[in-house]
């Protein structure tokens, strides 16, 4: 049973410095990919079944790798490596999340193995979830990030109108009018949004209160909102959440 | 006031001691003489003059000492205060003395004497504890700066010795000697300590020749372009007549650093740094492929270099950013201009 690996790395030598210490540790070890940038991951990761383990370089070719995990989720346990970054290592044994320092030692790398080897699949959503929470030094960060074909979109949130859900793909309406995909549940993005701008109007539903036109109210009491822009369907407020609604209209939470 | 209450906490029983050492002193000739006339008629008004010029001279040194040593008051201050509490202490005892109906005449030299000395007395006891106070804090002041100077270099050392810089240069000579590449890993160590070498003696260079510069650069760009590989070119188009012009010392090492440090590397986006002479000014310009970082830190080490030719050379340098191209133009200072030492 091969572990399958994947390398985030930017700078080639430590590629392959890396590919060779695990070729020498655990010749087993099938190294499925070796991506050098955040938009090269985020596209591998969605086109490709999760790795085993995935060892990540913090500092990438276009950014910190950091970066991966506020676009997407990732299903794989993480190993940083990290040439020098006193900030990021303390948060590291803050949270007890595993990171390598370069130039890589043999026993280091061989330690990290054995443990990941011990990882249930189980684990790793909330291994994931301590890396996101590390990460996340504000809770409502300015602005989203999202890979759209072969670039990385940053959009402010100022500039969502709405996010919308079909129940299979996710969009999101800017406040000019243009929408992009999202690769993440609603729910997982409305976590990260501050909830006095943005309402969970109904299951398909998340709306900005700055472009709120107008509310005209339907023979059943449901709420009708009208926010200026096209969606792609009528955005709804049930008759049981209309005051729920009006209150978070005007306390502003 | 704070100032004054500390000084008795610290130094209130030294005051207290010398004070009384310095009233037996001064009322020496008057002991003597109570002792040698016991059994003198007035002996008992005599005692009662004696005791209570012992308490005044006694209140008036502590009194004096206190005045002194208060660092706070100027000069002229505490001469007048000193003088003044010198002549209460003076009228009082005469005051008591002529009380008892004793004669004024013979005793007056003797008391004069006795307050002008206390007064001298206390006056230099005090100056001499202040000058070798002052002289205690000029030392340590000598200490700190000298230790502060030594701080201010080793950090400036540290941080020229971008430590990133350093563990990803081992990092990559340990692929190196891995992949059994002896000669690019020999040459690789050469390289990398031509720019320790040079970073450790930059310290003590104000404005180096543009040659030297880019020996430099030369190494430096040598284990860059190993470690990026064919991700990173820097292309160098610099006129014969710069050669000997003059610019700062560790120019290029920050400009080329930031071009590295905010923006992408990358296969699908590889980097061209052009570095050349123009008008007597050095342009490095570099194509915008701007990283996504959401936490950007731009400029401080073009302020520093900024503030470093101010310094140096009275002109500063200039970028220019037009959204597709990022310039840095650095003057170049001709070799008559620049002055000796």
């Amino acid at each position: 049973m091969s572990m399958k690996v994947l390398i985030v790395e930017d700078e080639t030598f430590a590629m392959t410095n890396i590919k060779s210490i695990l070729r020498e540790l655990e010749p087993s070890i099938d190294v499925v990919a070796g991506t050098e940038s955040i938009i090269r991951t985020v596209e591998w990761l969605r086109q490709n079944p999760a790795p085993d383990l995935i060892f990540m370089d913090i500092h990438l070719a276009d950014g910190s790798a950091f970066n991966i995990f506020r676009c997407i989720d990732v299903e794989a346990p993480v190993i940083f490596t990290t040439a020098y970054d006193e900030y990021a290592i303390e948060a590291f044994k803050v949270n007890s999340i595993d990171y390598l320092l370069k130039p890589l030692k043999k026993d280091d790398v061989r330690r990290a193995l054995e443990k990941f080897r011990k990882f249930n699949t189980h684990d790793t959503p909330a291994y994931i979830g301590k890396i996101t929470g590390a990460i996340n030094t504000d809770k409502h960060p300015e602005s989203l990030i999202i890979p759209v074909r072969d670039k990385l979109r940053v959009v402010k949130t100022t500039e969502i109108a709405f996010i919308y859900t079909s129940g299979d793909d996710t969009l999101l309406g800017k406040t000019d009018g243009e929408t992009l995909p999202l690769e993440r549940s609603l729910d997982t993005i409305y976590k990260s949004l501050n909830p006095k701008i943005f309402y969970r109007a109904n299951r398909r539903f998340i709306i900005s209160r700055d472009v709120i036109k107008d509310i005209t109210v339907w023979l059943d009491s449901r709420l009708l909102i009208n926010i200026g822009t096209d969606t792609p369907e009528r955005i709804f407020i049930s008759k049981n959440k209309a005051s729920e609604f009006k209150e978070w209209l005007i306390r502003g939470h | 006031m704070g100032m004054k209450l500390k000084h008795l906490e610290t130094n209130t029983k030294i005051i207290i001691a010398l004070s009384f050492v310095l009233s037996l002193i001064v009322m020496s000739p008057n002991i003597i003489r109570l002792i040698s006339m016991s059994g003198h008629v007035f002996i008992g008004r005599m005692l009662v003059e004696g005791a209570s010029r012992f308490l005044i001279i006694f209140f008036l040194a502590w009194i004096l000492f206190r005045i002194n040593l208060n660092k706070k008051a100027s000069t002229s201050e505490t001469v007048f205060r000193g003088l003044a509490f010198i002549t209460a202490g003076f009228l009082i005892s005469i005051f008591i003395h002529s009380l008892l109906g004793f004669n004024l005449g013979k005793m007056v030299g003797l008391l004069t004497f006795q307050f002008i000395v206390t007064g001298i007395v206390t006056s230099l006891l005090c100056a001499v504890h202040l000058s070798y106070q002052r002289q205690n804090e000029m030392a340590k002041e000598n200490e700190r700066l000298r230790i502060e100077s030594l701080e201010s270099r080793c950090d400036a050392l540290a941080n020229q010795i971008n430590p990133h810089f350093f563990f990803n240069t081992l990092n990559a000579m340990s692929s190196l000697i891995r992949e059994d590449q002896k000669e690019l890993s020999l040459e690789y160590i050469e390289k990398l300590s031509v720019v320790f070498r040079y970073v450790l003696q930059s310290d003590r260079k104000g404005l180096v020749p543009l040659s030297e510069e880019l020996d430099f650069l030369e190494s430096y760009k040598f284990l860059l372009e190993v470690r990026y590989e064919n991700k990173l070119k820097i292309k160098l188009n610099v006129a014969d007549k710069y050669m000997d012009s003059g610019l700062p010392v560790l120019s290029l090492l920050p400009l080329v650093e930031n071009v590295v440090k905010h923006n992408t590397i990358s296969t699908d986006s590889p980097m061209t740094v052009d570095i050349m002479t123009y008008d007597s000014t050095l342009v490095i310009s570099n194509p915008i492929h701007q990283k996504l970082n959401i936490d950007n830190k731009i400029g401080i080490g073009l302020k520093n270099l900024s503030n470093r030719l101010v310094l140096l050379t009275g002109k500063d340098l200039r970028t220019e950013n037009d959204g597709k191209t990022f310039r840095v133009v650095l003057p170049l200072i001709h070799t008559d201009e620049i002055k000796q030492g």
